[in-house]
């Protein structure tokens, strides 16, 4: 099980791994792929600079969560955009064409109709491994709110693969004490 | 695990920074750590500052000393300087007398704004006859401006008299001519007091 604590200096054989997964945590986050490389670039200067040696996924993701959180910040004040909205008017939806250039394009226009929140919430949980307890303290919110979201997230993607006449798909039942 | 989750995994990891973007991330990091930055002191304490923090300190130390040794003398020096003018300039004046009176009890009744007893000094209680006496100044201390006569010589004589107050009493036995008139300071049973007469 993955652990969110600080852990020990990453080598720097691990930091490739460390920054490909930084990237898609950014993802997560951030619908445009230069958006997001752009993204965990600063981030990991900014760590890098004042952690050096000890760089690890906890922080990086943090750095990562908190310059979006700024970044979006700053654009909303731009365009009246919400955290909350989906993607459907978010300003980072990224076009056609992009979307045909990645390997699963029906999943990604699903995950863009998602709210921020949920896509990072099911990212956490499902790709990272992490424990609604763990992603409650990176995100700092109710153990309860991210349980509730990732159980909303799972229904929400299901509905709009299937109304992509995609293959229906099993989703695994979610609730309090699943993690 | 589900397909969903399966689907969702495939999807995130098949999204990876190209190499050549990480070299990019990675280069940048190491430009900006090889960075010196003015305010970066804290890298280089260990290799360079540390060693000399206490020649440092000794040196400030040292700095600041001097820095108040040459204030407090150059001041005292400034402020004597001062004084001698302004006993120069006072003899010189030709101001009224305020008390006229040959008598120093009687100038000393008279000027009871002063903070101190009127009072000649030793070197003047025998040969000098009291004209009068004004109030003045002296570096900003209120004083008494007596005006004798030196029998032997008929010179007028001007004695200021003013309490030793603590930049006062600090100021060494001086005499010294300025613009042809002599003036000598000095301190006596707690008061301060300059002479000035015209040079012989």
């Amino acid at each position: 099980m993955p652990v969110i604590k600080n852990t020990s200096a990453q080598a720097n054989c691990d930091i490739e791994p460390l920054i490909q997964a930084g990237y898609r945590y950014a993802c997560a986050l951030q619908s445009d792929a230069g958006e997001a490389q752009g993204l965990v670039h600063e981030a990991w200067l900014k760590v890098n600079k004042r952690y050096r040696q000890n760089v690890n996924k906890a922080l990086l993701f943090t750095a990562i969560r908190n310059l979006y959180i700024d970044k979006y910040r700053r654009a909303q004040r731009e365009s009246a955009y919400s955290l909350d909205q989906t993607s459907d008017s978010h300003p980072e939806q990224v076009g056609e064409t992009d979307v045909m250039e990645l390997p699963d394009a029906q999943l990604h226009r699903a995950l863009l109709k998602l709210g921020n929140e949920e896509r990072e919430i099911l990212f956490l949980s499902v790709i990272e491994g992490y424990t609604a307890e763990e992603i409650s303290q990176l995100t700092k919110r109710a153990r309860g709110t991210i349980l509730s979201c990732l159980h909303r997230a799972r229904i929400k993607l299901k509905n709009c693969l299937q109304q992509d006449n995609v293959i229906p798909l099993a989703i695994k039942k979610t609730g309090p004490g699943h993690e | 695990m589900n397909d969903l989750d399966d689907r969702l995994k495939q999807y995130y990891h098949a999204q990876r920074l190209e190499p050549s973007a990480i070299d990019d991330i990675l280069e940048n990091s190491a430009a900006e750590s090889n960075q010196k930055s003015i305010w970066g002191w804290k890298n280089r304490v260990p290799a360079l500052t540390l060693p000399a923090l206490p020649i440092a300190a000794v040196f400030a130390a040292m700095m600041i000393t001097a820095s108040l040794f040459t204030h407090h003398y150059g001041s005292q020096g400034e402020r004597m300087t001062r004084m001698l003018h302004e006993a120069a300039m006072n003899h010189t004046t030709r101001l009224q007398l305020e008390f006229e009176s040959s008598s120093v009890a009687s100038i000393n009744n008279s000027m009871q704004q002063l903070p101190f007893t009127v009072a000649l000094p030793d070197e003047f209680k025998h040969g000098f006859d009291v004209l009068g006496a004004r109030y003045c100044t002296i570096s900003g201390h209120l004083a008494a401006h007596l005006k004798l006569v030196d029998r032997d010589s008929n010179q007028k004589v001007s004695l200021f008299m003013a309490r030793a107050s603590d930049d006062l009493s600090q100021i060494k036995p001086t005499q010294q001519g300025v613009d042809g008139i002599d003036v000598q300071l000095w301190n006596e049973s707690g008061l301060f007091y300059a002479k000035a007469q015209s040079g012989s």
